[in-house]
């Protein structure tokens, strides 16, 4: 046999190659963050273009180069600022100073100014109307029609004047970025084509130094940050598609933070000493929508659109148990639209909430009409049509992950009160071709299994049901003229405790009309290494407003 | 095959099948591989009886991911169900699949084959092209383009002959990339039959091509037919394992494929979770049973001749 | 000269049923494959692409016959969920990871599985046959990605030898020996999963095609002329067996460039098969489109050598 030798041959030296592997294991791992003091980051993201115009998943890397002008950090934290040092409002309401830091530059040299921020907003206000409206990204132009006029008075100060009482400066966060470099391009560009290519120019602490999608970001610290250049030298965005890179790498020291994890993955990192695992409440909503719409886009039956049938359903959706099987505990059950994030207007609703009991919900399916006359086991509607009702399900752009568990609840519950559902599930893109306004080629679905993530301010909180935001934000299709003024009264307030008081009649009349049924408000679970970095913050370790704390990050 | 093999006498036949059965299970192949499918088939067959009504998330009791322990032989998955009574209700759902679609893929494969090797000439080129594009097909394509076509034909609601929509789709897929391989073997057999004394007799005779196709070539078939059924069933296990994998299935029904898909998601493999793999020994050990089956069966009708492809 | 445009025509018919499959899903074929829906393909993009495709005249012949000569010309379209991308670049982008994943791993399963299965089918029935073909006939029927599963859960989780997931650890400095060794260790796990499976299956080929060989009548004549084994195995059996095997192998090149789809996806590796993955979930028809013609354009002429080559060895087929 001459194929002994051989095989003895290459026996011995895979034996040795195998047993190399380990050791070249140890000695490749060890090129951590202790060494070369980059930050090593990673999420479940899809950053696609680093022009935050024309995208709304790439807040990670941008936000991190570019400060908005206040936004939601700096109003909680008194530690934490955007361009602006400081702001005050006349006491009309309607104009707003904004002092911009003295000195400031940007990550190319040039001086940063009350300019660059004036030039930022008009250049969104001025695409208003155009057909290349500035729309499709996170710096929009939305809110700006409320806007009299933003005007820099001198470098240090910002003067914004608004046509009604609004808090709309000081909480959008539209990321401010430099004129000497966007005065190039034109709005049909930002709105697509103009890629931002890296390095980019920033205020921000890191700046984007490279840019391989579907890989990662490398950012470098910025050595004209108006703090000083920042202790770590750089970062490295990791981009993934699943969870499980994210949780090996930390684990393997080659990860120093990381979020979107499973909470099979929290659980098991949570016993490893070098790794701090964290929860926090965050703005993200998972729901089960309705589709309202009639004619165009409508659902399978007409009892979508029968507020009785959606009212009854809400009796068969148990939020408590959604919270303990599918999230492990790791969410809030759910109540109505304001998240408990959300602490100035989150509300329990006891007098009106709906107590889990599937005898009440049949009870009420039949009172309203929807009985089961032929005696298949399944309802029939007021043609007189057995349910069967399709379920639509997948995460939206840059949200928490829902488990399939939550779908797998709901469809089991409501095959238990006789309605059928089957289940579809969609990627991201796939689910917004299909929740699109019916206008657009949307709709035709029957229940929706989604989630938001918007700020905490009242218009966005309400955007659920904003009859404006009909395949975008409102994925019900839902319309009420009540609801809307209550929604555009609720813009234009600036008191704090009217403001509520419009939020909590809102929550009410979308609570009872029944276009969603909220299912929990999930934690962010996240994890990071306490080896080689220390200054992650206290209650959550990574703002997921801002780049706190990559800011003060220093090695240990 | 001999002539022979085409009319047996009522007691003849008798004789010819339990011989063929005492040298078939002579094989210990096809010992194992009978075993463990009969063992899957009781599974199958009565799942409620053996483990219970099928656990789904609203009735689980289980912690998340938990070892095996004497509560939960093979642990509990990510949402504290007891994986063992998930694999044998699977059981059910994949063995299901697999086997509808392999008979789809038989009749298509083998219709297609008889006629090309039959006909000849024109016939056999076009329908050759057509076999040769089927087994360039991937399933994952012909999945994605024939979901919405059947959902859109026969809605979503209630059930096709008893399936979900969504299970039919998987049928109907598997059946339709597996049968070039069926047709490919029918083929090359027919050519070789229909050059024999029997078919030129049944022509001479007066038999129209349909009769001469099924009554006199088709049983001659059946030896081949069988043996590559049996390896056409483990290829559709496997495939719809990988199909369910990739989100393809139904996320509401415990196939194998669909366990382990879930599995992957909940981070199963990075948590060290094992047991949550344990579909996959059933999708191997049952494919393996098929294959065994099959070689078997072909070592029987055929001692020379191995039919793996 | 028959087999090589027996090939060209099953192209053609990949081409035009790649054509036809994209437009029988119920929809608007303009919005379905323009993303009309969508914001992320430019007017212009999809205006260029409508003429480019003619989608506003009929269908046949005159829509089949430009999306022929756009596709043979390198234009796939462009992505929905990359924004507008080319599918070409995406896919090129793609294809290295790829072929260093399958690629590797067939230099590996080919001398193992081939030697292991002749050496078999040789000595039919003794210990290295018994283990060799009980093996291979599990490894043929695992699923691989699920054994792939257990090689993280094994070597990564538990063990911790290799990294389970990826193509390079999070902050490699890229271009440095260190980021190639990195890159080696990320292949390690993904590459055993392939070539396992792959060594089930050429060991099976491998033994099946030997034990048909060393029952021939040629090899009792050789063994009654008195040629040794070492002669018969080397001048008759060996030459013999090879071809279905190197049939087999031809057919599996195929899929050097069309990725192990499952395995990439278990592994999180970047390459062709993840990107379907990726595409198959966001319903981005254009790219499934571009894939499934890479696909079917590499078994095409994957056949096509597996035909040439059995010509070439096997004398009763060349004349």
């Amino acid at each position: 046999m001459n194929m002994l030798p051989v095989n003895r041959r290459l026996l011995i030296k895979a034996m040795l190659l195998g047993s190399a592997a380990p050791l070249l294991a140890s000695s490749v791992a060890l090129a951590s963050s202790c060494g070369d003091q980059i930050v090593r980051m990673a999420a479940i993201w899809a950053a696609d273009t680093m022009n935050p115009f024309a995208t709304w998943s790439s807040f990670w890397p941008t936000a991190f180069t570019y400060d908005p002008l206040v936004g939601m950090d700096a109003q909680r934290h008194r530690d934490r600022r955007g361009f602006a040092k400081e702001w005050s409002v006349a006491h009309d309401n309607l104009t707003w100073t904004f002092k911009i830091w003295p000195g400031m530059r940007w990550s190319d040299g040039q001086p940063a100014t009350a300019r660059d921020a004036a030039f930022t907003y008009n250049y969104l206000r001025e695409s208003i109307g155009t057909p290349n409206e500035l729309n499709v990204g996170w710096n929009n132009a939305a809110g700006l029609e409320n806007v009299e006029s933003i005007r820099a008075i001198d470098d240090e100060t910002l003067q914004i004047v608004t046509k009604l009482p609004t808090r709309w400066p000081v909480n959008n966060a539209v990321l401010i970025v430099p004129e000497h470099i966007w005065a190039k391009i034109s709005h049909a560009d930002a709105r697509n084509t103009f890629r931002n290519d890296p390095p980019l120019v920033g205020t921000g602490p890191m700046i984007v130094s490279e840019f391989q999608p579907g890989q990662f970001v490398r950012l470098a610290s910025n050595k004209y940050f108006r703090m000083g250049q920042p202790p770590m030298a750089g970062m490295i965005l990791n981009l993934f598609n699943t969870a499980d890179p994210i949780a090996q790498g930390l684990k393997s020291g080659n990860l120093d933070y990381g979020y979107g994890i499973t909470s099979a993955q929290w659980e098991d990192l949570s016993n490893h000493s070098d790794i701090r695992v964290g929860q926090s409440r965050v703005e993200q909503r998972n729901y089960l929508a309705f589709n309202t719409a009639s004619g165009e886009g409508a659902g399978s039956t007409k009892a979508l659109q029968d507020t009785a049938f959606r009212d009854a359903i809400g009796y068969a959706i148990d939020q408590k148990t959604i919270v303990d099987r599918a999230f492990r505990g790791h969410a809030d059950p759910g109540v109505g639209v304001v998240m408990p994030a959300a602490t100035d207007y989150y509300s329990e609703l006891s007098d009106i909430r709906r107590r889990f009991d599937l005898a009440e919900a049949a009870r009420r399916l039949d009172a309203a009409g929807y009985l089961d006359t032929n005696g298949d086991g399944l309802r029939e509607d007021e043609e007189g049509n057995s349910l069967q009702l399709e379920l639509i399900t997948g995460a939206s752009g840059g949200g928490l992950e829902i488990p399939i568990a939550a779908v797998q609840l709901v469809a089991g519950w409501l095959g238990q009160i006789g309605i059928p559902v089957s289940v579809t599930q969609l990627e991201t893109g796939a689910l917004g071709a299909r929740t699109a306004a019916p206008a657009n080629g949307g709709g035709g679905w029957d229940l929706l299994v989604s989630s938001t993530w918007l700020s905490p301010t009242p218009h966005d909180i309400l955007n659920l049901g904003n009859s404006k935001g009909i395949g975008t934000n409102n994925t019900s299709y839902w319309r009420n003229d009540k609801f809307d003024s209550l929604l555009s009264e609720a813009d234009v307030t600036v008191d704090l405790a009217k403001s509520k008081q419009l939020v909590d009649e809102a929550t009410r009349l979308i609570y009872t009309q029944a276009p969603y049924i909220m299912l929990c408000y999930p934690f962010l679970l996240d994890a990071h290494r306490t080896d080689c970095i220390q200054g992650w913050g206290t209650e959550d370790a990574v703002s997921m407003w801002g780049y706190f704390p990559f800011d003060r990050l220093r090695p240990v | 095959m001999s002539e022979g093999t085409v009319r047996y006498p009522p007691r003849g036949r008798a004789r010819a099948i339990k011989s063929f059965l005492r040298q078939f299970l002579g094989r210990g192949g096809a010992q194992a591989g009978v075993l463990c499918l009969v063992f899957f088939l009781v599974l199958a067959a009565v799942p409620n009886i053996l483990v219970g009504p099928l656990q789904t998330a609203i009735n689980a009791t289980g912690d998340f991911l938990a070892p095996p322990s004497s509560q939960h032989l093979l642990g509990t998955d990510d949402v504290g169900r007891d994986v063992l009574n998930l694999v044998v209700h699977g059981a059910r759902i994949s063995l299901t699949i697999a086997v509808l679609a392999t008979v789809i893929s038989l009749v298509f494969g083998t219709t297609v084959g008889i006629s090309a090797g039959y006909y000849g000439g024109r016939v056999d080129v076009w329908l050759m092209r057509l076999t040769d594009f089927f087994f360039v097909m991937p399933s994952f394509v012909l999945a994605l383009v024939i979901t919405p076509v059947i959902l859109e034909v026969w809605g979503r609601g209630g059930d096709i002959f008893g399936f979900r929509p969504s299970l039919f789709v998987i049928i109907v897929v598997i059946g339709m990339t597996s049968w070039a391989f069926v047709a490919r073997i029918v083929r090359s057999q027919t050519l070789s039959l229909k050059e024999r004394t029997f078919v030129d007799r049944a022509r001479v005779v007066g038999s129209s091509n349909i009769v001469i196709m099924v009554k006199h070539i088709l049983p001659n078939l059946v030896p081949q037919i069988t043996a590559n059924g049996a390896l056409v069933v483990a290829g559709a296990i496997y495939v719809e394992t990988s199909l369910s994998f990739l989100g393809l299935g139904d996320p509401l029904q415990p196939s194998w494929g669909t366990l382990l898909a879930l599995a992957q998601r909940a981070g199963a493999a990075s948590a060290g979770a094992w047991w949550d793999l344990s579909p996959g020994v059933c999708v191997l050990t049952v494919s393996l049973s098929f294959v065994l089956i099959g070689n078997a069966l072909d070592d029987t009708f055929n001692p020379r001749r191995r039919v793996i492809p | 000269m028959r087999i090589v445009i027996r090939a060209i025509v099953t192209l053609l018919m990949v081409g035009v049923l790649n054509f036809v499959l994209f437009r029988i899903i119920p929809g608007d074929p303009a919005k379905l494959l323009l993303g009309g829906a969508r914001s992320s393909v430019t007017a212009e993009q999809m205006q260029a692409l409508r003429q480019n495709w003619g989608l506003d005249r009929p269908l046949f012949p005159d829509q089949v016959i430009d999306y022929l000569s756009a596709t043979i010309q390198g234009n796939l379209g462009y992505s929905f969920k990359f924004r507008g991308r080319h599918v070409a670049d995406l896919i090129l982008e793609r294809l290295p990871a790829t072929i260093a994943l399958v690629g590797l791993a067939q230099l590996i399963a080919i001398p193992w599985g081939v030697m292991l299965g002749l050496y078999a089918g040789w000595r039919r029935g003794g210990a290295v046959d018994h283990i060799a073909t009980a093996t291979s006939l599990a490894l043929y029927s695992t699923p691989s990605f699920w054994l792939g599963m257990l090689l993280v859960v094994v070597f990564s989780t538990a063990l911790g030898w290799f990294p389970g997931y990826g193509a390079y650890s999070p902050g490699a400095i890229t271009g440095s020996l260190g980021s190639f060794l990195d890159y080696l260790l990320h292949l390690t796990l993904p590459v055993t999963a392939v070539a396992l499976g792959l060594i089930g299956q050429y060991v099976v080929v491998a033994r099946a095609a030997m034990s048909d060989v060393v029952t021939e009548d040629y090899m009792v004549t050789a063994r009654a002329k008195g040629l040794t084994n070492r002669q018969m195995l080397m001048r008759h059996a060996f030459r013999n067996a090879m071809l279905p095997v190197v049939t087999l192998i031809a057919l599996n090149l195929g899929y050097v460039v069309a990725g192990a789809i499952t395995i990439e996806a278990v592994f999180a590796w970047p390459g062709i098969g993840g990107l379907t993955v990726e595409a198959l979930n966001a319903r981005d028809y254009p790219v499934l489109q571009g894939i499934f013609l890479l696909l079917g354009a590499s078994i095409v002429v994957a056949n096509l050598v597996a035909d040439l080559a059995y010509g070439f060895l096997d004398p009763r087929v060349r004349q």
